[in-house]
């Protein structure tokens, strides 16, 4: 079915451009300047994936729903199911909660531990990792109702749940690197939570992907 | 005898009468309990801490040209043995293992260290009278600081060396070199700036922190040295090579950059041993080897192995005979060198001199024989003062050591008392070796597993099901304790800490009979992976480096953690319930918990400010805006600084007060009462004024004398509030006319201010009256409440007026907590059930905070951090140094504050919430009266389980600095880290049986009041 096969696309990218991203980083040195470079277009690259992949999904449904019953037989499709108003104002609040996102993001990290004012760029630049991979992929995914999306029972197939988990316990690991006095450079500051950021999204992936295949072979 | 038994029973009624007045029913039991864990704790780590902190006393005496038997001397006019040589130049290459210099033609395939040294090699074969060779073999532990004490004093240095100066690296003992400055020579230093350290007032000496540096000190020294030895006026060199040492630090020994430095090395012998005429003598020497991967501290061969090399065109040597290299004591160079340069022995030396340097000239007077006696002599009157002082040496050795001596002493011809002299020196030397410088591994061991048993025995006591008590095994417990203490007391008596072995055995046995594998009730995943996670952190040097920095850090983790863990709980309910606003259902209490959330984080990432850096942060840059004492301030910070301190001494004397009168706990005319309004803003006046006189640079005589009693007062007041207290801690008032019933709609957040005693008799009662009593729903907290604010304002003063804004947020902190917990427990409970169960998020994060407060309030775990400041608050610097000590530990144990109001955790502050609980909700702490035995349960529940979570750290602590012994760091950062713990630990039990004391003196009080009360208005 097409749905399989939209959703598998959308964790085999995440799975090529997190490994991307890191053997860049780890190709170049873990140069504290180039690494920011990658995690930017890391982020970027996620967004306007998400928001293309929404574009795609919405209107292959939209011309098939004109016929069938679908049955996603995954988790999404519940969502996918209500009728998508493009309304301006939605779009608007959307961008307008994606940038909370990464303010919070931002403070959250700061209050955690980082540096107010020294490391300013690398910090907004992490925080807008994290935001991406946490909070606007669900956004974009489903609207402003993401909340609901994300706080229900835990399911390994709920890719927003899932995903940002990994993601905020990979960035919490990384932090357990840098006290260390091993003076390497993948111990500055925001390398280390930003590699075990991008590690937890890579896990996370290959966790969705072997669950869907696991549940693909329950149903043969 | 009749009197005596009358007298016993009046005693024995008079306790009685006292502990039923005082304690609760069954108090003692939990008391015991409690008291008993404490106890067997504190032993272990006194095992443990007997076999792993190595001390020795030292002695500051300084041997005198009369110390010794100068007979010999007498036709001639100096002081002791005439000097062989008058310039001396002493080449010290750190970490120059003795293979280094080995020089072997027949090597194939050579690795990078060897045969790159040959001028050594080639200066024997050339000069055989002029020079000797010997291997020098290091006493542990071998790191650089104490092979320089070890090499300057001949003395044995261990890790407390109880000196006057004990933060300072700075010898105080006899040591050559004090003696040839005595002696009016003149020395020169060159290279490593610990000599600054150890010896202040030096030339041209090189920073040496930075151990990737392969080749600052060395230029360093090479830019100067040459020039030096040429120059005319100096009598000593001394030159500190690092560049082996750094090197072998940071690539091992096998390295292309290993064999340049060693190249570079024999460059510079070659040269210097160029220069050097009839009357300078060359030594060559490693302070210690390395081992392969070129580290150091421990004591395998690699690393005790290094180089003694003498070379003088003056020596005239008997020719050796044997091919080998003889091996030498390091303790050795130092007599050998104070007698060939004609200085007194120093006091401390416990080494022998070196035939094989001193046996040139047997025809002129005073030789080696009177050089050796000399030596006999100064080891003996060390060993003797020693004794006197402490008393530590075992018996059976001393007592052969004495009979040597007298057997020297009955010789008369210098001759025949060689073998004898050379015996008593090995004996003593060996014997010194046993007590200062081996761990005794048994100890260790035997403390390390009585520790792990005690902790294995308290979780074994922590009930499993509701139903079951804390207390259940008590009478087990209690012969285990006596029988463990019987033995522990004879290991005393009889000086044979072993005999603890058996204290082992018993634990264990204990365990075999009373285990249950079954969990603690209500125990929590989450808690124990925190616990863990924290304390094994001390197994690394890094991490026990940042342990302030890691522990705000899991801190805030675990709370966002709780915090998230309710919310997603709360939002999935109502996801569940398809409300798709679920943004609008968000209650009151929820963003009160999230702000709360918000605020305890925010006030943990600013406490920052007041953390202290220690040697190891090389990045940190200590505030010295909050850190320096007011009068080193520049004038124009005064102001700021001490209105900043106002301020966090108003906040800690009136939030307390304004929030117990909304309670109302604060009406009423009794004394305790008046106490609590009026001692802590005395106190604060006296602590403000202290303050203000501190920042003046120079006060006049009279007003210093003044300024010194303002702390006393302050102090005074705490222990006479305290006393009050614990006679009277109720802080309730009932109105004097009950004609009125008032009944109240108290606010959901603020307890209430109004209680109705709710009469249980009211079927039997005949009048209708409901007495209104003030505070009784705050009445077991303000007690505490009270007590930790007189508490804190000694700590205040004691911790200074720079570091007062950070014990204040720090106690800020504690009580967000306690909000923040709070409104989860009322929220989550659905009945008094489980209301009064123990909680172990609360409880750990406790832990966390108590453990953080020691950071937060300016203090690190090293001695040179200490903040002696401290000792001098309100004592003038006569007496006793009891009380300076006692101030200087009331400094550090800031945690103090955290675990004493433990109590304080569970179900403070409480809150109404408008749900189905009845009317038992309103109670509040009255509650805690109300069902006695599940209150002492608990609170006991949460005494031991702390205790447990502490002596857990302190435990990973010792069995880190156990199997680091030998690491590189050991005695710079894992012993001072296990030593602030360990003393930690002791002061946090005292606290949490104090806290728990005044808890249950609070109880009982409230139970007879209660009683008391009931009978009244019954009978009425
Ligand atoms: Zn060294
Ligand atoms: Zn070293």
């Amino acid at each position: 079915m097409h749905s399989k096969k939209f959703l598998n696309i959308n964790k085999i990218f995440y799975i090529f451009i997190s490994s991307f991203s890191l053997i860049s980083i780890y190709i170049k040195n873990f140069d504290i300047d180039e690494s920011i470079r990658t995690l930017l277009f890391f982020s970027v690259i996620t967004i306007i994936f998400e928001i293309l992949y929404k574009f795609l999904t919405s209107f292959v449904i939209s011309s098939e729903l004109k016929g069938k019953n679908f049955d996603f037989g995954s988790y999404e499709g519940h969502l996918f199911s209500k009728k998508n108003k493009f309304k301006v104002l939605s779009i608007f609040a959307l961008i307008f909660y994606s940038i909370i996102s990464v303010v919070l993001t931002h403070l959250t990290v700061v209050l955690f531990g980082a540096y107010v004012v020294q490391d300013f760029e690398a910090t907004l630049v992490f925080s807008f990792l994290v935001a991406s991979l946490v909070f606007i992929r669900p956004l974009i995914k489903f609207g402003t109702s993401a909340v609901i999306a994300v706080c229900e029972d835990w399911n390994w197939s709920n890719s927003s749940q899932v995903q940002g988990s990994f993601v905020l316990f990979g960035v919490w690991l990384g932090t357990f690197v840098i006290p260390l006095d091993w003076d390497r450079p993948w111990q500055v500051w925001p390398i280390p939570c930003a590699v075990g950021g991008l590690l937890g999204e890579l896990a996370a992936s290959l966790a969705l992907l072997l669950n869907s295949f696991g549940k693909e072979k329950k149903v043969i | 005898m009749q009197e005596i038994k009358e007298i016993l029973k009046l005693y024995k009624l008079l306790l009685t009468v006292l502990y039923s007045r005082m304690f609760c029913k069954n108090f003692w039991k939990y008391f015991c309990l409690v008291f008993i864990v404490l106890e067997l704790i504190v032993i272990s780590i006194h095992i443990f801490s007997q076999g792993f902190l190595l001390t020795r006393d030292t002695i500051a005496n300084k041997s005198k040209c009369t110390d010794f038997d100068r007979s010999c001397t007498k036709s001639i006019e100096t002081c002791i043995l005439p000097k062989k040589f008058n310039k001396t130049i002493l080449l010290i290459v750190d970490a120059l293992r003795y293979d280094f210099v080995i020089y072997d033609e027949k090597l194939k395939n050579e690795l990078y260290y060897q045969n790159k040294i040959r001028v050594i090699s080639e200066i024997l074969k050339v000069h055989p009278r002029k020079s000797r060779l010997f291997k020098f073999i290091a006493d542990p532990p071998t790191t650089t600081m104490q092979r320089l004490k070890g090499l300057t004093t001949g003395s044995l240095p261990t890790f407390i060396d109880a000196s006057h100066n004990f933060a300072s690296s700075e010898i105080s003992e006899d040591n050559l070199i004090d003696q040839l400055k005595n002696h009016n020579k003149k020395i020169v230093a060159l290279g490593d700036d610990t000599w600054g350290d150890l010896f202040p007032e030096r030339s041209f000496l090189f920073p040496s922190f930075n151990v990737m540096d392969l080749d600052t000190v060395d230029n360093g020294i090479l830019g100067h040295i040459y020039e030096e030895i040429k120059n005319k006026d100096w009598d000593v060199i001394i030159a500190h090579f690092l560049g082996i040492d750094h090197c072998g630090h940071r690539y091992g020994p096998s390295n292309l950059h290993m064999a340049s430095k060693l190249e570079q090395m024999d460059a510079v012998l070659r040269n210097v041993s160029g220069l050097i005429s009839e009357d300078t003598l060359l030594v060559v020497m490693g302070d210690h080897g390395m081992t392969a991967t070129g580290d150091h501290g421990g004591d395998s061969k690699d690393e005790v192995e290094t180089v003694l090399f003498f070379y003088s065109p003056g020596f005239d040597l008997p020719v050796k005979n044997s091919k080998t290299f003889s091996s030498v004591s390091q303790i050795d160079l130092v007599p050998t060198l104070a007698s060939l340069l004609g200085v007194p022995i120093p006091y401390s030396n416990l080494g022998k001199i070196i035939d094989e340097v001193m046996q040139f000239d047997r025809t002129t007077p005073c030789s080696y024989d009177d050089a050796l006696f000399m030596n006999y002599q100064q080891v003996s009157n060390y060993l003797k003062a020693y004794q006197e002082m402490r008393n530590e040496f075992p018996e059976s050795v001393w007592s052969e050591l004495k009979s040597l001596s007298s057997s020297v002493e009955k010789v008369d011809e210098a001759k025949g008392r060689e073998i004898q002299i050379v015996n008593f020196l090995n004996l003593a030397k060996s014997m010194c070796e046993e007590i200062w410088a081996k761990f005794n591994i048994s100890l260790i061991i035997i403390g390390l597993l009585c520790f792990a048993f005690v902790l294995v025995i308290v979780g074994i006591t922590l009930p499993k099901s509701k139903s079951e008590s804390i207390v259940h095994s008590l009478r087990y417990i209690i012969v285990l304790f006596l029988i463990c203490n019987t033995f522990y007391g004879i290991s005393f008596l009889v000086f044979d800490i072993r005999l603890n072995l058996i204290t082992c055995v018993v634990l264990l046995l204990y365990i075999f009979y009373f285990f249950n594998a079954s969990l603690p009730l209500r125990w929590n995943a989450f808690s124990v992976i925190t616990v863990l996670l924290i304390s094994s952190g001390t197994f690394s040097n890094s991490f026990v480096v940042m342990e302030d920095v890691v522990i705000v850090f899991i801190c805030i983790s675990f709370t966002t953690l709780v915090a998230c863990n309710v919310f997603y709980k709360k939002l999935k309910t109502r996801v569940k319930s398809k409300n798709l606003k679920w943004f609008s259902s968000f209650s009151k209490w929820d963003f009160l918990l999230l702000c709360c959330l918000i605020s305890i984080i925010f006030c943990l990432r600013m406490s920052r400010i007041f953390l202290k850096c220690r040697e190891e942060q090389h990045w940190c840059d200590t505030s010295s805006l909050v850190h320096v004492s007011l009068n080193g301030l520049p004038r124009e910070f005064h102001n700021a600084r001490y209105f900043t301190s106002l301020i966090s001494l108003v906040t800690v004397i009136f939030f307390p007060q304004k929030y117990l009168q909304r309670c109302g706990n604060l009406n009423g005319y009794d004394i305790n009462i008046v106490i609590a309004k009026c001692f802590p803003i005395l106190s604060g006046l006296l602590i403000s004024a202290y303050w203000a006189l501190q920042s003046v640079p120079s006060i006049p005589g009279n007003i210093a004398r003044i300024a010194v009693h303002l702390p006393q007062l302050v102090y005074l007041i705490m222990f006479v509030g305290i006393l009050l207290i614990c006679y009277n801690p109720l802080f309730v008032y009932i109105l004097p006319s009950s004609e009125s019933v008032v009944e109240t709609a108290g606010t959901p957040v603020i307890p209430q201010l109004f209680m109705k005693l709710k009469k249980t008799y009211e079927s039997k009662s005949r009048s209708r009256k409901a007495p209104v009593v003030y505070g009784l729903a705050t009445s077991v907290s303000a007690p505490l409440v009270i007590l930790i604010s007189l508490i804190s304002l000694p700590v205040v003063v004691i911790t200074g007026d720079g570091v007062a804004p950070g014990v204040i947020l720090l106690m800020f902190t504690g009580v967000l907590t306690a909000v923040f917990y709070s409104f989860i427990f009322w929220d989550i409970a659905t009945d008094n059930e489980t209301l009064l169960l123990p909680n172990w998020t609360s409880i750990v994060t406790w832990f966390l905070l108590s453990i953080y407060g020691f950071f937060a309030t300016g203090h690190q775990a090293t001695f040179p951090t200490l903040n002696w400041n401290a000792a001098f608050v309100g004592y003038d610097g006569t007496g006793t140094y009891l009380i300076p000590s006692l101030l200087l530990l009331f400094g550090i144990s800031l945690p103090l504050l955290i675990t004493i109001p433990l109590s304080l955790s569970f179900l403070w502050p409480p809150i109404k919430r408008e749900k189905d609980f009845g009317e038992t909700g309103t109670r509040g702490e009255y509650l805690l009266v109300e069902r006695p035995k599940e209150a002492k349960e608990t609170l006991t529940y949460m005494a031991i389980f702390y205790i447990l979570l502490h002596s857990f750290k302190v435990f990973m602590s010792c069995v880190a600095s156990f199997i680091l012994r030998r690491h590189l760091m050991v005695w710079k950062i894992f012993a001072p880290h296990f030593i602030f713990e360990a003393v930690g630990l002791g002061v946090t039990l005292l606290a949490v049986l104090a806290g728990l004391l005044f808890t249950f003196r609070v109880l009982s009080a409230l139970e007879s009041w209660i009683y008391k009360y009931l009978l009244l208005t019954v009978g009425s």
